[in-house]
């Protein structure tokens, strides 16, 4: 996988822990725009696309999962894939997450003690493909 | 009828010798005799017996009988002249018997009887006026008979409530003499009402003796006087009792019902619903703070990770950029490895990773697991545990796990258990620990630590037991050994939730169980039962 070709969207509101994600993944040669609410990601997501969501869950304004479901309404859903990274241990996903796609393996917990699980769960994200009627699934170009 | 209730056995003796002198007295004047035979409140009748060829009485004859007689049994005047057996052919000839008797040897017989066509009680009362006569004087007493028997059911009513009560109840006079004494009461001190009765409440009771104050209180202010969770020693066991005292005013009679319940269980259930819900608090509390240590957690620990890489001198993007500066990365990693920063930076990760797991246990213990449940080899999993006890070294303890001696007793045949192998490691890891810290206070000269492992299977389960020989508990440290916050490590500090943590792991997520056996001078075993299949789909 050609990581520099994959665009990555990181919705966190802490500074410390946007940045830490930005900076690790431009490491790896991801392409990653960090933003902190989800408002901005939905305005940035107006004029462009992104293959891979990493989004936290208590934001200040609309919440993580709030921002999913919007960008499934906007239709830019279909070709996004979703990694939530939560400090809220008693998060679940709910069946329309799963729905979409979302895998529990994609459910990354705060801290991250080892952030290869981060690369590991990219990989997932794109691989698996979105089975929800309301993410009409296609297919990814491999 | 109404002062018939109230004639002594004395009167009635005296009215039928009475009546006996008068028909005995052939001089008597017809006349008086029908006066008094006619106005007497009883029924009378007087017969006469008739036996059969062997001289056994088999009948007798109605001479005469009173009005009141009449009234009392519905018969008439038609009848005198006839037979009994014509007149009641359905009667039983044990009345005829009983008659026949009277009337062949004059003794007087006395009765009660219930006439279930009449549904009626009379006192009867036979006796021989002359030779081969009887008379009978009828008594209806069925009132008195249904006071009787109304009082008897009331009275065993009583005594039934009394005695189904499950609290104590004892009835004492303001001196404390005992005057009831219920089932209960004969159960709890062993001494029946039977020796109870009469007897101060302080010869059997003596702890009782402060509570007699309270008598006289209840009794002078005629008001309840009640005293809760009164603990009293009971075998070593502390017990609590709630003491109510009930003053008794009636008829004069003064006294006071003394109400005394067990109510130790009631108080541990408090105390274990109040640590329960102690417990829930911190639950609460941690499933909250989470949240907030996790954010800045991540901030540490992330942003350490990307350190790490960006001081990798094999990334192409590390060198191109060192390159730009004046350096390269391998002086740059050569001056952080002689300066120990690379060190530090680790050491950094592992604090956060430390900070990480404490937040991870308090959240364990507030929450279900929904992690996976998958079967395990348990022998491997204690195994590995093991080791991982033995790199630790505990300075402020100082014990060393290396110097353990290890037994092991497992069972080669023994099933994959289902278990979240991460839990049940938690638990080996806290009863290993708490045994070696145990066996480590231990300083008698030759004595060598030794832990004995066992894995066994029962029907259905799988039996693990970690005894050590160190110096064991006693009764009160091995009843509360699994209570949140009991913790025997005063110096080190510990906040006494490992082994609450192990046995809530143990039974509630795994639906097993886990006890401690031990006795002070004879070591600690501690025994873990896990199911063999687990059920509710916890898969």
């Amino acid at each position: 996988m050609d990581n520099s070709k994959i665009r990555v969207l990181v919705v966190d509101d802490e500074p410390s822990v946007r940045d830490s994600l930005r900076d690790y993944l431009e490491d790896f040669d991801f392409q990653v725009t960090a933003v902190e609410s989800g408002e901005d990601a939905l305005e940035i997501l107006k004029t462009s696309p992104y293959d891979v969501g990493i989004i936290d869950l208590r934001l200040k304004g609309i919440s993580g999962d709030t921002l999913i479901f919007r960008i499934a309404e906007m239709g830019k859903g279909k070709n996004m894939s979703f990694i939530i990274h939560t400090g809220s241990t008693n998060f679940h996903l709910t069946q329309e997450m799963l729905e979409m796609g979302i895998k529990p393996e994609n459910l990354l917990l705060k801290p991250l003690e080892d952030m290869t699980i981060l690369l590991q769960a990219i990989e997932n994200a794109l691989t698996c493909k979105p089975v929800s009627p309301l993410l009409q699934a296609d297919v990814r170009p491999s | 009828m109404e002062n018939i209730h109230h004639k002594t056995r004395e009167e009635l003796i005296a009215e039928t010798e009475r009546l006996r002198i008068l028909l005995a007295d052939s001089d008597l004047k017809e006349q008086k005799y029908f006066m008094l035979f006619n106005r007497m409140i009883d029924g009378y009748a007087l017969h006469e017996i008739i036996c059969d060829e062997k001289g056994i009485p088999s009948d007798y004859r109605f001479i005469d009988i009173n009005p009141a007689f009449e009234t009392m049994t519905g018969l008439d005047r038609s009848i005198i002249g006839k037979r009994v057996l014509e007149v009641l052919p359905g009667l039983e000839p044990e009345w005829i018997k009983i008659y026949g008797k009277v009337a062949l040897t004059g003794e007087s017989v006395k009765f009660e009887n219930y006439i279930s066509t009449m549904d009626k009680w009379f006192e009867i009362i036979a006796f021989r006026p002359g030779p081969g006569q009887f008379a009978c004087i009828f008594i209806e007493i069925t009132e008195r008979k249904k006071q009787e028997n109304e009082l008897r059911r009331l009275r065993g009513l009583l005594a039934n409530i009394i005695d189904s009560m499950p609290s104590v109840l004892i009835g004492v006079t303001p001196e404390g003499r005992i005057t009831h004494w219920n089932e209960k009461a004969a159960q709890t001190t062993g001494v029946s009402a039977a020796n109870a009765l009469g007897r101060l409440l302080t010869e059997i009771l003596p702890h009782l003796e402060i509570q007699m104050h309270h008598v006289f209180d209840a009794v002078s202010r005629r008001a309840t006087v009640k005293e809760t969770k009164t603990p009293e020693l009971h075998d070593n066991q502390i017990r609590f009792s709630d003491i109510t005292i009930y003053p008794l005013i009636s008829n004069g009679v003064e006294g006071a019902v003394i109400r005394i319940d067990d109510v130790t269980d009631r108080v541990y259930l408090e105390e274990i619903m109040i640590q329960s819900e102690k417990m829930m608090t911190v639950g609460g509390l941690a499933a909250g703070m989470a949240h907030e240590i996790n954010n800045p957690l991540a901030g540490i620990m992330q942003n350490i990770q990307v350190m790490i890489n960006r001081l990798r001198p094999e990334m192409k993007k590390n060198r191109t950029v060192a390159e730009s500066c004046g350096a390269s990365m391998d002086v740059i990693h050569d001056y952080m490895d002689k300066r120990g920063i690379l060190t530090m930076i680790s050491s950094v990760l592992e604090s956060g990773k430390r900070a990480a797991r404490i937040v991870q246990n308090m959240l364990d213990f507030s929450r279900k697991s929904n992690s996976q449940m998958a079967p395990c080899h348990i022998s491997d999993l204690l195994d590995r545990t093991l080791e991982l006890v033995s790199n630790d070294y505990d300075l402020k303890l100082k014990y060393d796990f290396r110097k353990i001696e290890i037994i092991r007793h497992y069972d080669p045949e023994i099933p994959l258990v289902p278990c979240e192998a991460t839990k049940i490691q938690q638990v080996f890891l806290n009863i290993l620990k708490n045994c070696a810290e145990a066996m480590a206070s231990q300083h008698t000269s030759g004595y060598t630590p030794r832990f004995t492992l066992s894995i066994s299977r029962e029907p259905d389960l799988a039996r693990i037991e970690i005894a050590d020989n160190g110096p064991g508990m006693d009764e009160s440290t091995r009843k509360r050994i699994f209570e949140p916050f009991f913790s025997t490590k005063t110096a080190t500090g510990g906040v006494g939730l490992g082994m609450s943590i192990s046995y809530f792991i143990i039974t509630e997520n795994h639906g097993g169980s886990l006890s401690v056996e031990s006795q002070p001078g004879y070591g600690s075993r501690f025994i873990i039962h896990l199911p063999l299949e687990q059920r509710g789909g916890k898969h």
